[in-house]
C-alpha cells in the first residue's frame, strides 16, 4: 500500500439549499494518475476547488493532504504553496508575456524582491522545461503558441511552483491525437519523477487510456473508484449518466436529389477546399475537433463568414451568402454551438425567442406585431417539440439546457428552412433530452429537410447519420459510409486522422 | 549587436514602423517648410508645447496596459493645478512643493477612481466619465470659474535655459521612471498581468485592488505633474484650459502601440506617439493652416490610430485561429 497524497472523508458541500457534494470519500495515492469523470453539474468542479483550497468544505468534512489536515481555504499564495496546482481548461496564461515570464510568474509572485530578477525568471523557466524534456524559445510570447504548447507552458508553470499534485481540467478537449500522445508521454515522465496527476473530464475519451484509477461522480455522489482495467465502456457510460442512451435504428440511406452542393469552398486561414453534397432528407455528419474549422464552415454556409473562394449551390441554384439574411431567405437555418451566447435572448420569454426569426411575417398592415398570432405559433412549436414549459411567457433563462435547445430549434424551424445546420446540438443537455432532440431531428429529415449535423461525439454521428465527413485542420480528410462499419471502426477512423 | 537589434525589431515592429513614419514625416515637413521645421528653436518649441501632454501620456500608458482607461485625468489635472496655484499664491513655497502638492492631490483622486472602478464592476470608461464630471463640478462650484495669475518670481521668472529644461526635463524624468517601473519593478509586471489576464493574475496571488490603486494613482500623479508643467509655461491657471484634451493623450498612447484591451504597450512607443502628435500640430502651424483644421486633423489621426489598432487586433485573432487549425 503506497502512501496517500490526499484523503477526503465524509466531505459535504452545500451552496444555499443545493447539496453539491454528498458524503464524498476520495483518495489519491502518491505518484498515481487518476481520472475523475462526471457530467456537467455532477460536482466535480466543486470537488477540485475543495482539494485546491479555493472552497471550504462544510463542517465535519475531513480533508488531508500528505497527512496534514486542511481546514480552511487559503489565499492564492497559500494555495500555490500547498503543492496542489490546478490547470484550468482556460490555462490562465498571459498571452502577451513571454514563455519565461509565464512559467515563472506564479513562483516569483510571492517573493519580496525589490526588483524583477529577469535572469532568475529565465533560469526558472529553463529548469522547468528541462524537467519535462521540452525545448522552447522562452523569449517568445505565449500568444504565438499552439494550444498544445500553451498547455505545456501551463504544466511547466506548475513545476516551477514545485507542485506535487497537478489537476488538469479537460486537458485533451482541443488537442489532436498526436498532441495528446506528446502530453501523455510527458505526464508519464513526470509520474516517474514522483508527480501525482488528477485528470478531470466530463466524458469518456482519451484520458481514460492513461489513467490507472477512475473515479466516477454523479449528482454530488462518488459512484465508484476502480482500477482502470476493471471497467468496461458500457458500464462506465451508464455509471456516469445514470441512464442509457437508446439510439434508434439508423435511418435508411436514400439517394435523393442533392439539396446543398459545396465545391472547393475555402476561407483563408480557416478551412480549405471543402467539397461535399447533402441530399434532400439526408442527415450528414461532420465530425472534428474544436478548431478543426467545423464551426467556421457552418458559419460560411450561413453567410456569417464569407468564404474567399469556392461555390455553394442550393437546390441546383448557385448562391452567394454574403450575410445571414440572404442565407435565411435561401432556406438555411443554423443552430449555433453556444446557445446562450448566439442562440437565445436569455432574458426574454419563450414566445419572443421563437418568433424573433419571423418578426416580419407577424406584422399587421400598419406595422404592429400581431401578438395573438405570435402566441399561436409559439404554442404550436411548444406542442410539436414537446418543450416542457408551463407557458409561452416563461423566461428562457428559467429552463433546462435541453428545453432551451428545443427553443433554439423551434426558432429556426419557424423559418421553414430547407437545410438545417446543427452545431453540437446536444452540448450540455442531459441524456433524456438528447434522445428527444435526436427524435425531432430524424422526424424532420423524414419530412424532407436536409440536415447537417456537426459534432465531436462519435456515437452521436454514428447513430444519426448515414454518411460522415471527418474534418481536420480545415480540410475534409475522409468521407465514410456509416452503414458499412461498426461504431468502433468509425471511432478509430476519427481518432487516428492526421 | 546586429542580432540583438534584429530580435528587438521583430518583437517591437510597431515601434519601428512608427519610427519610419516619423522620419518620413520629418523629412517631408522640413522640405515643405523650407527647412524651418528642422531648426533647433522650432524643435525645442515643439517639445515644450507637448511636454505636458506627454507626461500625462506616461500615466495613461500604465492605465491602458492594466486593461483600464481613465477619462477623468484632465479633471484631476485641473483640480491639482488649481490647488497648486492657490497654495503658492496664498502660502508661498518653492518649486519642489509646486510639484509635490498637486502630485498628492492627483494620487488621492486616483485612489478614488481605483476604488470605484474596482468595486462598481462597471466599465472603467463609464465610471471615470462620472468621476470626471464630479471632480470638475466640485472645482467649478468652489472656484466659480476664476482665473489665477500673478505668481511669485520663483515660479514665473525664467531663463532661456529653464524655459526648455523644466518641461523637457520633467518629461524625460517621468518617462524614465515609468519605463523602470514597468520593466523592473514587480508592481509593473503586475500591471501587465492584470491587463493581460485578470483571472490568471488573481490566481497567481496578485492583489487586483492594490494594483489598480497604484495604476490610477500613478495616472493622477502624472496628470498633476503635466498640469504643473502646463501652468508654468502659460503662467495662468484657468479651470477650462485642459478639459477636453483627453483624446489627444489617449491617441498618443494608442499611436504608440498600446493595446486598448490591455497587456501590451511600451514607453518608447508612447514617446514616439507623442513626437508624431507634436509634429502634426507643429507642421500645421508652420504650413499656415487655420487652427480650425487642427482639431479636424487631430480627430482624423486619432481615428486612424484606433483603426490600425483594431485591424492589428483582428489580424492577430485570425492568425491565432489559423494557428489552432492549421498547425
Amino acid at each position: 500500500m503506497s502512501e496517500k497524497f490526499l484523503t477526503m472523508r465524509h466531505v459535504n458541500k452545500t451552496f444555499g439549499g443545493v447539496h453539491a457534494l454528498k458524503d464524498v470519500n476520495f483518495a489519491l495515492d502518491c505518484g498515481e494518475i487518476h481520472c475523475l469523470v462526471g457530467q456537467n453539474g455532477s460536482g466535480k468542479s466543486t470537488l477540485i476547488k475543495i482539494i485546491a483550497g479555493v472552497l471550504d468544505a462544510d463542517a465535519g468534512s475531513e480533508v488531508e493532504i500528505r497527512g496534514k489536515r486542511m481546514n480552511q481555504s487559503g489565499t492564492p499564495q497559500e494555495i500555490l504553496k500547498s503543492g496542489v496546482c490546478v490547470i484550468y481548461q482556460d490555462l490562465s496564461l498571459f498571452p502577451n508575456m513571454t514563455i519565461a515570464e509565464n512559467i515563472a510568474f506564479y513562483s516569483s509572485a510571492g517573493n519580496k524582491n525589490v526588483c524583477v530578477d529577469w535572469a532568475n525568471i529565465r533560469k526558472t523557466a529553463t529548469t522547468a522545461l528541462k524537467l519535462m524534456r521540452v525545448h522552447m524559445d522562452i523569449e517568445q510570447p505565449v500568444a504565438a503558441l499552439s494550444i498544445a504548447d500553451r498547455q505545456l507552458v501551463a504544466i511547466a508553470r506548475a513545476l516551477a511552483v514545485n507542485a506535487k499534485l497537478i489537476i488538469m481540467d479537460e486537458p485533451t478537449s482541443s488537442l489532436t491525437r498526436k498532441e495528446v500522445n506528446v502530453l501523455f508521454s510527458i505526464i508519464k515522465d513526470l509520474q516517474k519523477q514522483g508527480m501525482t496527476v488528477l485528470f478531470v473530464s466530463h466524458k469518456l475519451d482519451e484520458i481514460i487510456e492513461i489513467a490507472e484509477k477512475i473515479t466516477i461522480i454523479r449528482d454530488g455522489v462518488v459512484i465508484v473508484t476502480k482500477p482502470n482495467r476493471d471497467i468496461d465502456d458500457k458500464e462506465l457510460s451508464f455509471m456516469i449518466s445514470g441512464e442509457t442512451i437508446q439510439y434508434l435504428e439508423r435511418p435508411e440511406k436514400n439517394m435523393a436529389k442533392p439539396m446543398l452542393t459545396v465545391e472547393g469552398l475555402t476561407c483563408r486561414g480557416q478551412f480549405e477546399d471543402v467539397t461535399f453534397s447533402l441530399g434532400q432528407g439526408e442527415i450528414l455528419g461532420i465530425i472534428g475537433l474544436l478548431g478543426s474549422g467545423r464551426t467556421e464552415l457552418a458559419m460560411s454556409l450561413f453567410g456569417m463568414n464569407p468564404p474567399t473562394s469556392g461555390s455553394i449551390r442550393i437546390d441546383g441554384k448557385a448562391v452567394r451568402h454574403t450575410n445571414n439574411r440572404v442565407a435565411i431567405q435561401n432556406g438555411i437555418a443554423y443552430v449555433p454551438e453556444d446557445r446562450l451566447l448566439q442562440g437565445l435572448v436569455i432574458d426574454q420569454d419563450v414566445e419572443s425567442n421563437i418568433a424573433v426569426t419571423i418578426i416580419k411575417d407577424l406584422l399587421n398592415k400598419i406595422g404592429f406585431m400581431n401578438t395573438r398570432q405570435r402566441r399561436d405559433i409559439a404554442n404550436s412549436w411548444i406542442r410539436d417539440l414537446n418543450i416542457k414549459s408551463a407557458a409561452p411567457t416563461i423566461h428562457a433563462s428559467a429552463m433546462s439546457g435541453g428545453n432551451q435547445q428545443k427553443i433554439v430549434l423551434a426558432k429556426w424551424l419557424a423559418t421553414h428552412p430547407k437545410i438545417l445546420i446543427l452545431d453540437q446540438p446536444t452540448n450540455g443537455v442531459d441524456v433524456s433530452a438528447k434522445n428527444a432532440i435526436y427524435t425531432i431531428v430524424r422526424n424532420l429529415a423524414e419530412q424532407g429537410m436536409s440536415i447537417l449535423l456537426i459534432s465531436d461525439e462519435v456515437s452521436e454521428i454514428f447513430y444519426n447519420c448515414s454518411r460522415a465527413l471527418i474534418m481536420h485542420k480545415g480540410r475534409i480528410c475522409k468521407e465514410l459510409e456509416l452503414h458499412e462499419m461498426s461504431e468502433q471502426e468509425f471511432g478509430e477512423e476519427v481518432l487516428h486522422v492526421e | 549587436m546586429l542580432n540583438k537589434m534584429k530580435k528587438y525589431s521583430s518583437s517591437h515592429t510597431h515601434e519601428f514602423f512608427l519610427l519610419i513614419v516619423i522620419v518620413v514625416f520629418a523629412v517631408s515637413l522640413s522640405i515643405f517648410t523650407g527647412g524651418r521645421f528642422i531648426q533647433i528653436d522650432n524643435l525645442l518649441d515643439m517639445l515644450n508645447g507637448n511636454a505636458a501632454l506627454g507626461i500625462m501620456a506616461a500615466g495613461m500608458l500604465v492605465v491602458i496596459i492594466s486593461g483600464g482607461i481613465d477619462m477623468s485625468f484632465m479633471a484631476v489635472a485641473t483640480v491639482s493645478q488649481y490647488v497648486m496655484a492657490l497654495f503658492i499664491l496664498n502660502v508661498g513655497g518653492n518649486m519642489f512643493l509646486a510639484f509635490f502638492i498637486p502630485a498628492l492631490v492627483g494620487a488621492a483622486l486616483g485612489c478614488v477612481n481605483a476604488v470605484l472602478v474596482h468595486n462598481l464592476k462597471a466599465p472603467a470608461i463609464i465610471t471615470t466619465i462620472a468621476t470626471m464630471n464630479a471632480f470638475y463640478g466640485v472645482l467649478m462650484w468652489l472656484c466659480k470659474g476664476q482665473w489665477l495669475y500673478g505668481f511669485p518670481d520663483w515660479f514665473s521668472k525664467k531663463t532661456p535655459f529653464s524655459t526648455v529644461a523644466m518641461p523637457v526635463g520633467a518629461l524625460l524624468i517621468v518617462f524614465v521612471v515609468t519605463a523602470v517601473i514597468l520593466q523592473y519593478l514587480p508592481i509593473g509586471r503586475k500591471v501587465f498581468a492584470i491587463g493581460d489576464n485578470q483571472e490568471a493574475a488573481r490566481r497567481g496571488g496578485v492583489n487586483i485592488l492594490a494594483t489598480q490603486i497604484f495604476v490610477y494613482s500613478f495616472m493622477g500623479v502624472t496628470a498633476s505633474l503635466g498640469a504643473v508643467v502646463q501652468g508654468n509655461i502659460i503662467q495662468n491657471i484657468a479651470p477650462n484650459s485642459l478639459v477636453g484634451r483627453e483624446m489627444e493623450v489617449i491617441a498618443i498612447v494608442v499611436l504608440g502601440g498600446a493595446k486598448l484591451t490591455g497587456g501590451k504597450g511600451s514607453v518608447i512607443g508612447t514617446f514616439l506617439g507623442m513626437l508624431l502628435i507634436a509634429m502634426l500640430g507643429n507642421g500645421l502651424v508652420l504650413l499656415g493652416i487655420s487652427s480650425y483644421w487642427h482639431t479636424f486633423f487631430m480627430g482624423a489621426v486619432i481615428l486612424v490610430s484606433f483603426c490600425i489598432s483594431g485591424a492589428e487586433l483582428k489580424k492577430k485573432k485570425d492568425r491565432e485561429v489559423s494557428q489552432v487549425e492549421l498547425q
